[in-house]
């Protein structure tokens, strides 16, 4: 066990708005970690910061053992995390079975003289990728649509998909952000399991959410975020139990 | 282990007819018009490339297509270089000036892509127009016979396979790399910038590179056009060219590569059929181009384009007539009736 990601003091002001205040958490790597917190708290924000997205104004992300401060989405992509986004993003019109090639883009060695001639290592990549993607297509149970458009879908599906797309760049860290948005009750609690399993096949896990008994089963620890700022981190029962949680989070109605 | 599908026999015996043409037809006139339409076929190609699939908008193709047919011209007819070396010179040329605007946009923005490339077009017709000393100005360039191993093209017969030799390799190579890495890469930038970001895409190389290899075909085609006609004016390379240029793909559908040959061939075509038609061509463009984003936005062949929509047509007719609703087709309607509408 170690620590795979680690923030430390981090801040990210919009225009004066503390979205982020002086956030410290450190993230293991074999641990699903849970963010809760009202709107506009800042978790998605956090995700962006620690993601490459937005550079904080202030603070160091620290991922794999290395100083990411400043460094790209590119550069903490080939570094090894993945994230889905709160409102969906896929590459609607391209095929599933292609959403997911994207998501394996550095992991596939093409050559320009290998494409242009499509020699046999070049052609074996290709296979050996779409086999790949076939299994993890598998395993979300969407091959059926694996040459569906993907903006043919439905909201699920789409979600399942853009899952796959970020399991398929094989992350060390994956980032859900509010990933049972628009499922009901029966899909969520397929979605749990998934996600468990996801933990089981390698990557450490942050999730946003904002279903408390999702987050309460799933979450091994769980950080909660208020106006910009680290309340506490704790074990979901703790978390319920505290009650400045209480009154940031659950007492605005628990269960929605 | 190739396996030979029906698409490919198909795509064989329309090749063999078509290599048979020069034959069975004599009039050079006819055979003129079908190789410019190969000729366009591949800048429709290469504007596919650049605009359908990595999704940046060019309105200087045609300063691309001048570049490699001038830049082959001279250096064929002035400096005597070997014809095939001045032919792909012409071609690594256009792609050179085009990774020279293509880095520009690479460390600055491809937001102005789009008025890059104007611009770039007027200057470079400017050039061709008033470098007199080396493009002989407007007058136009005259080149000499182009030959190949000594053999010289001097019929029609043997410049129509040139194009159609040309055509097939250009399509082949596009298509593979429509087809690899790069290719999804190219489309999940223009479907979504901030997730292809997030798939390990670099976007900004992406869109440069994408820009620099269509700038290739782009000036291969301006060369071959060049040699061709054995001449070249600055005239052939103004704005309203290229915007000609760009509809050819759009008609086509964007995104898909043998619409961009339909696309092509039938802007080439249509100009020949009557004098009247040319002078009014950009007012006839322009119509239809309006009418084809109101009831057929993706084009010919683009996903949901013309033929999708005709196939749709005919096979909810069938099952109505069989008196049962087809199923299959019935449920892909209404999951492609709401096309999602994605934000951000
Ligand atoms: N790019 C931005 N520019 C300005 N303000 C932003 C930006 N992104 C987020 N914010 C603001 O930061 C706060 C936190 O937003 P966000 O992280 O999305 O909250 P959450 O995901 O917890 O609901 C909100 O007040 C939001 O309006
Ligand atoms: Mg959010």
């Amino acid at each position: 066990m170690g620590v795979i990601m680690k923030v430390e003091n981090v801040s990210k002001h919009f225009a004066g708005l503390k979205a982020l205040n002086k956030v410290s958490l450190e993230i293991n790597d074999d641990e699903i970690f849970g963010i809760i917190g009202p709107n506009g708290a800042g978790k998605t924000t956090f995700f962006n910061v620690i993601s490459g997205f937005n550079s904080p104004t202030s603070g160091k992300v620290f991922f794999a053992g290395k100083e990411m401060t400043g460094s790209n989405i590119t550069q903490f992509c080939t570094r090894g995390i993945a994230r889905t986004f709160q409102n969906i993003r896929i590459f609607s019109e391209m095929t599933v079975m292609e959403n997911l090639l994207v998501g394996m883009h550095n992991r596939i060695h093409s050559t320009f003289f290998g494409v242009c001639m499509n020699t046999r290592k070049q052609r074996d990549v290709e296979k050996k990728a779409a086999d790949k993607a076939m299994e993890i297509m598998e395993y979300l149970n969407i091959a059926t649509f694996a040459n569906e458009y993907a903006a043919n879908l439905s909201y699920g599906t789409q979600r399942l998909v853009e899952i796959g797309r970020a399991l398929a760049s094989e992350p060390k860290l994956l980032l859900l952000d509010e990933p049972s948005a628009g499922m009901n009750q029966q899909e969520t609690m397929e979605l749990m399991k998934l996600i468990q399993g996801i933990r089981k096949l390698g990557p450490a896990i942050i999730v946003i959410e904002h279903n408390m008994k999702f987050m309460m089963n799933l979450s091994y620890r769980i950080a909660v975020l208020n106006f910009g700022e680290l309340l506490m981190v704790d074990t979901p029962k703790e978390v319920q139990e505290d009650p400045r949680v209480i009154e940031a989070y659950l007492g605005k109605g628990e269960e929605y | 282990m190739y396996k030979i599908n029906k698409r490919q026999i198909f795509g064989f015996v329309l090749l063999a007819v078509f290599c048979m043409v020069p034959w069975v037809i004599n009039n050079t006139y006819i055979i003129k018009v079908i190789s410019n339409a190969m000729l366009y076929s591949i800048i429709a190609l290469s504007i596919n490339l650049i605009v359908g699939f990595s999704g940046q908008l060019d309105f200087g193709r045609s300063a691309f297509a001048g570049l490699g047919g001038y830049f082959s011209a001279v250096v064929f007819t002035t400096y005597h270089v070997p014809f095939i070396i001045a032919f792909i010179g012409g071609a690594l040329f256009a792609a050179f000036m085009g990774a020279l605007l293509g880095l520009l946009c690479r460390y600055s923005s491809f937001d102005y892509l789009t008025l890059i490339t104007i611009g770039f077009s007027e200057i470079c017709r400017k050039v061709f127009e008033q470098w007199y000393s080396v493009t002989n100005g407007s007058f136009g360039f005259r080149t000499s016979r182009p030959s190949f191993f000594g053999f010289k093209f001097n019929s029609q017969q043997s410049m129509f396979y040139f194009c159609l030799v040309l055509l097939i390799l250009c399509y082949i190579v596009i298509r593979r790399i429509t087809k690899s890495k790069m290719g999804r890469g190219y489309k999940a930038i223009r479907d979504d910038e901030i997730a292809a970001a997030y798939s390990g895409i670099d976007i900004k190389n992406y869109k440069m590179v994408c820009f620099i290899i269509g700038s290739f075909f782009t000036g291969i085609a301006g060369a071959a056009m060049v040699h061709y006609t054995m001449f070249a004016a600055p005239t052939n390379y103004t704005i309203d060219e290229s915007l000609i240029m760009l509809q050819m793909p759009i008609l086509g559908g964007l995104g898909s590569l043998p619409g961009s040959i339909i696309g092509a061939s039938v802007l080439t075509l249509l100009p020949e059929v009557s004098r009247g038609f040319y002078l009014y061509r950009l007012l006839f463009l322009g119509i239809l181009l309006v009418i084809l984003m109101r009831f057929a936005p993706n084009g010919l062949l683009g996903r949901h384009g013309i033929k999708d929509q005709i196939m749709d047509y005919i096979s909810e007719r069938r099952a109505r007539n069989n008196g049962k609703p087809d199923k299959t087709n019935a449920e892909e309607k209404v999951v492609t009736a709401h096309g999602r509408n994605h934000e951000g």
